[in-house]
């Protein structure tokens, strides 16, 4: 299959059992920290035009942008990352997925999606309950969860870069930077 | 917004409404700006596909060479001639003297104010790097005519000092990264 994206080998996309009737991405051999898991190409889209779950089919890249499948039936196996409050995952740039710790074989793979999620102009607003089961949970994952300074602490250097970007930008002024002009 | 194309032709990328496609003099196709662009403005946010050295190495015809470097082993872009309308990013030419550059991996930003009918152009030593599996060394006469010519372009020029300082930050995110280890090595050792 000509992908859009690129998944490293030791991964697969499994479905999750348990009744969940959903696939996620597990190590099929053990992963050491700050190896490359994941590129992420395909389709840019705005949030706006597509419907409500386009950030299913995607990552968010920008106040605006997702890029992902354009359509479910497109859907690659980096496409079934889930999201974890206790993640093993995290972003380098827009579109790589990094391993922020070791990971052992048939452990699945997850990012907090606090490190992409960001409120959409036009957009509906995008809530998800999470049942991870870490001690830590959040119990509801939001758009505003990057601005949490747990997590933002957590997860330094592996938010999306545009989230990275205003984190960095608020922690250098004390405050939030102005929008770049577009 | 309000265009309706199928999805099999759903463009890959997002431009700036501001830019357009036309033919140059001497470097086939270009991006051009219609009117003036303000610094720090996204230009193109760009989609496409993730293809490995071998892919690339596989390209024919107008699609070889067109793939934009994420990493050392990684790039960007079309698999066929027929998917570039789709990701237009693919005709920005280089110049030595360039009004874009890259945040990230997928945002082309102006670097500095563009005028109206100006041509979009990035500097090719903000995106290559040497690469080992590659059967080629891409190394190609550059005719953008600015007094910053260097006259040829090629593979090693991200390792440039003054292009590192002109272009600081607006390099592909990978090469940013590496120039940003060097500057941090180069300090230390002279701060022991």
């Amino acid at each position: 299959m000509l992908t859009h994206s690129w998944l490293n080998p030791k991964l697969e996309a499994r479905p999750l059992g348990g009744g969940k009737g959903r696939n996620g991405v597990f190590a099929r051999n053990p992963v050491t920290v700050d190896e490359r898991l994941a590129i992420f190409g395909g389709h840019v889209m705005k949030v706006s035009d597509e419907p409500a779950y386009s950030k299913d089919f995607g990552i968010q890249i920008d106040e605006q942008f997702v890029i992902g499948a354009k359509s479910g039936s497109e859907m690659e196996d980096t496409d079934f990352f889930n999201h974890s409050c206790d993640p093993n995952a995290g972003l380098k740039g827009q579109i790589f997925l990094v391993a922020i710790r070791n990971i052992e074989a048939d452990e699945e793979v997850t990012f907090d999606y606090a490190m992409v999620l960001h409120e959409a102009e036009g957009a509906e607003v995008y809530t998800m309950k999470c049942l991870c089961g870490s001690p830590n949970c959040r119990r509801e994952i939001t758009e505003e969860d990057w601005k949490i300074p747990e997590l933002q602490k957590r997860y330094d250097g592996h938010f999306s870069w545009y989230l990275q970007e205003k984190i960095d930008g608020m922690k250098k002024i004390g405050k939030s930077p102005a929008r770049r002009g577009r | 917004m309000g265009i309706s194309v199928t999805k099999a032709e759903q463009p890959f990328s997002w431009m700036n409404p501001n830019l357009e496609i036309k033919t140059t003099e001497r470097c086939g196709k270009g991006v051009f700006a219609k009117e003036a662009i303000r610094k720090g403005s996204i230009l193109f946010v760009m989609g496409g596909y993730i293809l490995t050295i071998e892919d690339e190495n596989n390209l024919k015809g107008v699609a070889a060479d067109k793939p934009i470097e994420v990493s050392e082993r990684f790039s960007i872009g079309p698999r066929t001639a027929s998917d570039l309308p789709r990701m237009p990013q693919h005709y920005v030419n280089h110049s030595c003297n360039p009004n874009a550059g890259f945040q990230g991996q997928l945002f082309m930003v102006a670097i500095r104010k563009v005028r109206g009918g100006e041509e979009i152009t990035y500097d090719y030593a903000m995106v290559m790097h040497p690469n080992k599996k590659s059967d080629t060394y891409f190394k190609i006469k550059c005719l953008c005519g600015s007094k910053e010519c260097r006259g040829y372009i090629s593979e090693d020029d991200w390792r440039i000092p003054e292009l590192q300082r002109r272009y600081w930050g607006y390099f592909q995110w990978f090469l940013q990264e590496k120039i940003n280890r060097i500057k941090v090595r180069r300090e230390s050792n002279a701060n022991p």
